[in-house]
């Protein structure tokens, strides 16, 4: 069991999950503990010859029960698949399990912020290469999607509305859009290739989106995702953040009698729905280190202006197609 | 469960393993249970699932666990 310690001088809780020291690290391709068991060969995480998308309780868990949540999510039983590479309907089918991981999650007493994310590559950490997600249940509102919130009191009103608006109305770092979200370089990126995809409606969270946004969703990630590994030719790493509402003080209200076609978020009006991605390579070989200014200040420093990056990310996204 | 928070319908319909399936929009969901004690949760496009389930009901039982692995 970890422990939660509150950080005065920054304001902030700090996990410590010691157990996560003995999590299994990049191991042999032939020991995946997030294939398929096959017949002869030794379990893994998933005891079935093949699946389609597996959720299941982190064996070294940053959080757990009675204090929150850890789950991986697989995306798949081929090894060396990817978010960009899946079947269209795979990723779609992704989306419904992250709606319904929310809102299973979101309703528990335990669980005030459901964090839906990804990290891909080594750069960022990654220790099993398998295509996977993971997903945390805060027991706290975490300080990100709180700053969120918080730039929603200082902009009189949602932000990634207002912020949305402001892309659209100037369009330079716009990378695509449809009938459902927008894809772009955000005006103060922090990060070379940062972008944001964000729903045109308010929708507070999954729960909120229609099937076809949930595919539109689907299809915006995924054609991102290709840009990005064609951008420098490589597989791209990146850390994928998805914000929605908090779930503080739902176990009620996400509760008996929302179908799956009429659920509705659980923290109300709060929160805007969008994937956020911090890719850190800022040129094929060189990566962007958080150092002196970005830990000790907490300034980012950038070498580049985003609206250049959105030029070489949309010449990217043509290129894959 | 003694709510169902994330709306999905319970169904009679048995996965490959033998867990009961519930429906959620497009999706057959299975939770099982690892030898630990964990949760795991099995989600299957309901089309798939469903020609999945046929598959392994034509199947003789001694080429069970043998099947061919799902596009993924």
């Amino acid at each position: 069991m970890g422990e939660l310690r509150f950080n005065e001088l920054r304001g902030e809780q700090v996990d410590y999950a010691i157990d996560r020291q003995e999590r299994t690290f990049l191991p042999p391709r032939d020991h995946c503990p997030l294939d398929a068991t096959l017949p002869g060969r030794p379990p893994t995480e998933i005891p079935v010859p093949a699946f389609q998308i597996a959720v299941f309780d982190n064996l070294f868990p940053a959080f757990q029960a009675p204090l929150g949540a850890a789950e991986v999510v697989v995306y798949s039983d081929d090894h060396n698949a990817s978010l960009s590479t899946l079947p269209a309907q795979r990723v779609e089918d992704l989306m419904w399990v992250w709606r319904q991981r929310y809102a299973e999650l979101g309703a528990r007493a335990d669980v005030d912020y459901v964090f839906i994310f990804e990290n891909r590559g080594v750069e960022v950490g990654v220790t099993l290469h398998h295509p996977h997600g993971q997903i945390y249940g805060y027991p706290f509102l975490p300080p990100v999607p709180a700053l969120e919130l918080a730039a929603d009191e200082r902009l009189g009103g949602c932000a990634p509305c207002t912020l949305l608006a402001r892309e659209l109305a100037e369009r330079r770092r716009v990378l695509f859009a449809d009938d459902a979200l927008v894809v772009y370089v955000p005006y103060a990126a922090r990060w070379a290739y940062e972008a944001h995809v964000v729903l045109r409606a308010h929708r507070p969270s999954l729960l909120d989106c229609t099937p076809l946004e949930l595919r539109r969703l689907a299809a915006a990630l995924q054609s991102l995702t290709r840009g990005y590994d064609a951008l420098f030719d490589r597989p791209f790493p990146y850390v994928m953040a998805v914000h929605q509402a908090p779930t503080a003080g739902a176990a009620v209200a996400a509760g008996a009698g929302a179908g799956a076609q009429g659920a509705r978020s659980p923290g109300g009006r709060r929160g805007h729905l969008h994937v956020e991605f911090y890719p850190p390579l800022r040129t094929a070989e060189k990566l962007k280190y958080l150092a002196g200014s970005e830990q000790g200040a907490g300034t980012f420093i950038s070498d580049t202006m985003p609206e250049e990056s959105a030029a070489h990310l949309r010449e990217a996204i043509a290129r894959a197609g | 469960m003694a709510s169902n928070p994330t709306g999905s319908a319970p169904s009679e319909e048995p996965d490959g393993e033998g867990a009961p399936r519930e429906r959620y929009g497009p999706l057959a969901l299975a939770r099982l249970r690892k030898d630990d004690g964990r949760q795991l949760l099995l989600f299957s496009h309901a089309r798939g699932a469903q020609q999945a389930a046929q598959a392994h009901r034509a199947q003789a039982p001694r080429a069970r666990g043998q099947q061919p692995r799902e596009e993924g």
